[in-house]
């Protein structure tokens, strides 16, 4: 009991003590940090339409953040979400583009499953590395990720590209759009968000109740103790990295499928790094992200409102910075006083 | 607390008396980018500074945001009684535009470098010939050249950047046409156009690649560029305009960056060559303006040398250098661009274009 | 070092006077008072977690007291760190040495204090004043070796020089005999006493019973970080001493039914492994186990049992060699398939193996079956009847707390070691390797473990024992075999053997060469 309320405090108290530093920094412009921030609270839930917008924000961080806290829970730090969620964007593109035909019964979950499939098979070429050769998924992913970007500009200017204006790819059929649960003015938002839920329950569900679940963990906890149960490590980190990279390939998947409908250029964005604070903030547990991903998400929204009053969106930026830092500073000091407890 | 009621007070009072706002939308380069965004608000301040109206920017941190910053836009200009008019920057906003736009019919939008891919009654969309002046500086390039080899870094390969090296190319072409000097270009590609570092990085292996004079059409990464040749030639000449003026001007050879979109020549002095600059600014003034004024017409405009949308930069710092290595080429540049005025050479803005392009049949007056 | 004359006068070395230190949950010390009188040998035992280490900490000054006092000599001291002690005459001997191992041993007694002429560091000096400190107390060592190349009992005496160079009164050895051949035991004992003469005092901490009845005056007991008895030892034994230790009677040598050991179930032939350095550190071992009995390993630690017990258990790459298990070849099988057909396997690395520390007990209890029932239906885990499971297993081998949602982590050495040993049990074995299941674990548990090793073999369990302590060998195993430098020295009973013959084998010595040589 104890535990759970100091896990929800620990980034509750780091929100609050980040928004008063920000304040700080907003009075220092010679803004009132109280009308600011009521008008980043106005902008990111005041209306249907900015409570949209939040969740079509959150949407494709919830998911990164899955991606990154479920890496995490099996012990490797895939950096190279926002690579996966490239890829999967994109071979979901390349498929949705060209076979219109399908009515959406199939077209969607076929497309999304395509997505899946490329996010996964790309992180799990990291994850085949590190299992066999030792070499470390940071490494491996972040160059996967460069690989992506060069990949997805040669699509969108190359063999995808269509139209006047940015690189992008022809507008997916729309038997493969996502379904969209509310409309406002020009604001749309899609079942992505419903995805994103789901993706949680899934990941909550797959790592408490099943064995392999159980086996991820204990490979992450201790590979020793897990090989010694006879758990195969080796197997255990490709799987634990193509699950991450599925994770990470639906989130550029519902981007695609619920918001761009055809991929551009910069279609992750930083995404697939955001999700590693959501990841830390939420504390790699499903539930948590699920939270991290709407606090940055809203955070995001409300900061455009923000503007209107003259206050820059590197404010906001400024506070999930510090947001975070006090985060992982947390978990610095929490691990220091483990190891004093340790000596002792 | 008092002063905030004054502000409000005068708040109230101004919107009272000239109900009419200019929003601008960036794209996720942003203000600060020394080119686009920045021309573009330039020309809007300097409107709504003559007409005594409201502007407004607004920076778009990811591509999700353009939607909803567009739409809160509208919403700002819908609360006045006079309505006004939303600017869309950079061609990445074309779908967000296209979208928002039709919601709201009444408000004015006006898009810089992209137009709709339909006519919308409420949309103007402002294209360059970017070509037109891509043409002269490259015509400068190859005449200042000493390796015989010239860079070009364009940012993503989008129609505008394109229309640039096009432009640029062509005006190569037309220099070893006319002189008979053999000059190659070297092309790159940022693939995106906010990141300097990334700017930095191609130019540096340009440079390492034989390249004397790199011309950069990158947004933000254009920064990059002109700080790497920045660098290289202050190594050389040393620190300041006073310094790589004496240098270049005793006939050695230096590096030199080509500026893009806005005059970037002040940003290094002396080593920006020219920039070949476009007239986003007029279009921020003139979209304001019709506006305001009820002038406003939906569709294309598109801005070249004729109606001054496109030209090269003054040439401030440069000027002495350029006359003596290549004394000639001024004048030559001047001509050239009367024939691109008069219609008798038409400068390329395809692929296409390019490798049919020939300036055969030119002659330079003596 | 006008100290000196009021040391010789004062009739106690060492007096720590109500000491009280907190960590954060923990009551380390309980308002403990010893006294030490000058020149005596003085042992302090107690269970893991008694409080001892917290104790010596503060008089090395580790660690400060939240209360209480410490004198010297009579004198009242605060130490803020080692160097004040070393400057009252303390001197400690870790369990883990101090030492530079590429560094010479007379290089590593000076180093911090190096003795120099003019700016240049006096080797000559040095070497002559190791030299004399070595032969006075009997401390025999090569003072030009380096230390990486020296064995573990001549390590420890390079630790003792060191000490007495910086001019120490009262010596510290923290569980000295941990890493000893039975051999090197007596010698250590014999410097000890050399020491004594000399006029030094010396605390000696130790869990091993019969050490402590031999070598010291007086024992203090802790329990639960206080003194629970200060005994006079030749006026104790061993069993009100652990009596002490344990707050109830403990049984210290259990009595082994006779059993008749069936057929073969597990083979080692001639096999070969190297470490992670790639050096061959298993040399051609052979041995068979039959169900029903124990065969018992003994060695001091390093000389391959590690990687031998790795390679057994699948854990390890085999280079030469063959495992039969069951009459199946099962060389470099995986631990699954090893665990599939019987074999479990209590590990001497709890933390590194056998243990998920962030796990609660239910999923630490579950590992090796996790993915069949009952514990699994389907790809699901079936919660309830792990935990069922678990509260049962913790009732039979009394895991406490008997929280099912502790951490593996958070319980203590003994009762992690039960939930292993539970876990391992549990699976019905066919075979079983036991590697140092005692560990660092306190009397009580020790016999608890003990009692469930000789319950497996009463009931036709092979269990191949591996264990540096030779008490644990020679009261479990029905067959000892004694391994030094990854090879078998010799196979023994332990009614037919002795203490010494085993500790001979231990130093490298071949049974024939002893038994050669008597004959």
């Amino acid at each position: 009991m104890k535990k759970m309320f100091q896990s929800i405090a620990v980034p509750v108290i780091a929100v609050v003590i980040a928004l008063v530093i920000s304040a700080l920094v907003i009075l220092a412009i010679g803004k009132n940090p109280i009308e600011a921030y009521g008008s980043l609270i106005h902008g990111a839930f005041g209306n249907q339409q900015a409570i949209i917008d939040t969740l079509i924000k959150s949407t494709p961080l919830i998911l990164t953040g899955l991606a990154v806290g479920f890496g995490f829970r099996a012990g490797v730090f895939n950096i190279g979400a926002e690579g996966q969620m490239g890829i999967g964007a994109l071979a979901a593109a390349t498929f949705a583009s060209n076979f219109g035909g399908l009515p959406p019964a199939i077209a969607i979950p076929l497309t999304m499953l395509i997505g899946m499939v490329a996010g996964a098979g790309w992180a799990a070429i990291a994850g085949f590395l590190k299992a066999k050769t030792g070499a470390h998924e940071v490494v491996t992913t972040i160059m996967l990720n460069s690989i992506t970007t060069y990949i997805a500009s040669f699509m969108v200017t190359g063999p995808l590209a269509t139209g006047y204006g940015s690189p992008k790819s022809p507008e997916i059929s729309t038997s493969a759009q996502l379904p969209i649960l509310m409309r406002v003015g020009a604001m749309e938002l899609s079942s992505g968000i419903v995805i994103a839920i789901l993706a949680a329950v899934f990941m909550y569900v797959f790592l408490n109740k099943t064995t392999s679940g159980y086996e991820i963990k204990a490979v992450g906890f201790n590979p020793y103790a897990a090989e010694y149960g006879g758990i195969s490590v080796s197997k255990n980190v490709i799987l634990a990295m193509a699950i991450s990279g599925a994770l990470a390939g639906l989130a550029g998947v519902t981007e695609l499928m619920g918001v761009h409908h055809r991929f551009l250029g910069e279609l992750a964005g930083g995404k697939g790094f955001d999700g590693i604070s959501i990841a830390l903030i939420g504390q790699n547990n499903p539930i948590g992200i699920i939270f991290a991903a709407i606090l940055i998400g809203a955070l995001r929204t409300g900061s455009n409102e923000m503007q209107f009053m003259g206050v820059s969106k590197y404010i906001v930026m400024i506070t999930q910075a510090i947001v975070i830092f006090l985060v992982a500073a947390d978990r610095i000091v929490r691990a220091i006083y483990a190891r004093k407890k340790v000596e002792a | 607390m008092k002063r905030f009621l004054v502000i409000a007070l005068l708040a109230v009072l101004f919107t009272f008396g000239f109900s009419f706002k200019a929003i601008m939308v960036t794209d996720t380069g942003g203000l600060g980018d020394k080119s686009f965004n920045d021309g573009t608000w330039a020309g809007i301040k300097k409107a709504g500074e003559e007409l005594k109206i409201e502007t407004k920017v607004v920076m778009s941190l990811e591509q999700s945001d353009y939607v909803p910053n567009l739409t809160k836009a509208a919403e700002e200009v819908l609360k006045e009684k006079d309505g006004g008019v939303v600017f869309a920057v950079g061609f990445m906003m074309q779908d967000a535009l296209e979208k928002v736009a039709k919601q709201y019919p009444t408000v004015y939008f006006a898009c810089i470098d992209f137009t709709p891919s339909s006519t919308l009654p409420n949309v103007i969309g402002f294209l360059f010939k970017e070509q037109e002046a891509a043409f002269s500086v490259g015509y400068i390039a190859a005449a200042m050249t000493k390796t015989g080899k010239v860079g070009f870094v364009g940012g993503i390969a989008i129609p505008p950047v394109e229309r640039y090296r096009y432009g640029y190319e062509a005006g190569v072409k037309a220099y070893q046409d006319l002189k008979g000097k053999k000059v190659t270009v070297v092309r790159g590609y940022t693939n995106e156009f906010s990141d300097p570092k990334k700017g930095k990085d191609l130019a540096i292996s340009q440079f390492s690649q034989g390249v004397d004079i790199i011309f950069a059409a990158a947004g933000a990464c254009g920064n990059g560029v002109i700080e790497a040749a920045k660098e290289k030639s202050e190594k050389l000449a040393g620190k300041g305009l006073e310094n790589i003026k004496k240098y270049a001007l005793s006939g050695k050879a230096l590096y030199y960056a080509i500026g893009v979109d806005v005059d970037q020549d002040y940003v290094a002095p002396g080593v920006v060559l020219t920039s070949a600059t476009k007239g986003v600014d007029m279009a921020g003034y003139y979209g304001v303006k019709w506006a305001y004024t009820g002038q406003f017409k939906g569709g294309t405009q598109t801005l070249g040398l004729k109606e001054q949308g496109v030209r090269i930069s003054q040439l401030t710092y440069t000027k002495e250098i350029i006359d003596k290595v290549a004394p000639t080429v001024l004048k030559e540049i001047d001509y050239l661009q009367g024939l691109i005025l008069k219609g008798t050479i038409t400068i390329p803005d395809s692929e296409d274009a390019l490798k049919a392009f020939t300036v055969k049949g030119v002659k330079l007056p003596k | 070092m006008n100290e000196t004359a009021s040391q010789v006068r004062h009739e106690y070395a060492v007096e720590m006077l109500e000491i009280t230190k907190k960590f954060p949950g923990v009551l380390a010390n309980d308002r403990v008072t010893i006294r030490i009188k000058n020149g005596e040998i003085h042992a302090i035992v107690g269970e893991n977690g008694a409080g001892k280490s917290t104790l010596m900490n503060q008089l090395y000054g580790l660690y400060h007291p939240d209360s209480g006092e410490i004198k010297i000599f009579g004198e009242k001291k605060t130490f803020v760190g080692p160097r004040d002690a070393i400057k009252a005459g303390i001197g400690m001997v870790h369990q883990h040495f101090m030492l530079v191992n590429t560094l010479t041993a007379t290089e590593n007694v000076v180093l911090g204090n190096e003795p120099v002429k003019g700016l240049n560091f006096d080797l000559k000096h040095s070497r002559q004043v190791v030299k004399e400190l070595s032969e006075r107390y009997g401390l025999y060592i090569d003072i030009d070796a380096k230390i990486e190349d020296m064995p573990v009992g001549m390590q420890q005496r390079v630790e003792i020089i060191k000490t007495l160079y910086r001019g120490a009164q009262i010596i510290i050895l923290d569980e000295p005999t941990a890493v000893l051949t039975p051999q090197e035991v007596e010698e250590l004992f014999v410097i000890m006493r050399n020491l004594q003469k000399d006029g030094k005092t010396i605390l000696f901490i130790s869990h091993k019973l019969n050490e402590v009845m031999e070598i010291s005056e007086k024992i203090t007991v802790m329990r639960g970080g206080k003194v629970t008895a200060e005994l006079i030892t030749k006026d104790t034994n061993e069993r009100e001493i652990a009596r002490a230790m344990v707050g109830r009677d403990v049984v210290l040598k259990l009595d082994k039914a006779p059993h008749k050991p069936k057929d073969v179930v597990f083979e080692v032939k001639d096999l070969q492994v190297r470490d992670n350095r790639r050096l061959e550190v298993v040399n051609g071992v052979s041995l068979t186990v039959r169900r029903g009995e124990v065969v018992g390993i003994a060695g001091v630690a390093g000389n391959g049992q590690t990687e031998f017990i790795e390679a057994i258990t699948g854990l390890r790459k085999v280079e030469r060699g063959h495992i039969i298990f069951q009459g199946k070849d099962v060389t470099s099988a995986h631990p699954r398939l090893l665990r599939e057909m019987g074999m479990t396997h209590i590990a001497e690395d709890r933390f590194k193996y056998a243990l998920i520390k962030p796990f609660p007990a239910y999923y630490n209890v579950l590992l090796g079956r996790h993915y069949k029932p009952p514990f699994a239906k389907g790809a699901f885990l079936d919660h309830k009847e792990i935990k069922r499971y678990t509260a049962e297993l913790m009732e039979e081998f009394d895991v406490r707390p008997r929280i099912i949602e502790h951490l593996g982590g958070n319980f203590s050495g003994g009762n992690q070691q039960k939930l292993v040993v539970g876990r391992e049990i549990k699976a019905n074995p066919k075979f079983m390797v036991v590697a140092q299941p005692t560990r660092g674990l306190d009397v009580g548990a020790i016999e608890f473990i003990h009692r469930q090793v000789l319950r497996m073999r009463e009931q036709d369990v092979g269990i191949l024992l591996i264990s540096m302590e030779l008490e644990e060998i020679f009261s479990l195993s029905d067959r000892i075999l004694v391994m030094y430098e990854g090879k078998i020295m010799g196979e023994v009973r332990p009614e037919e053997t002795t203490i010494e013959e085993v500790g001979l084998m231990m130093a490298g010595k071949k049974l024939e060469e002893i038994r050669g040589g008597k004959l």
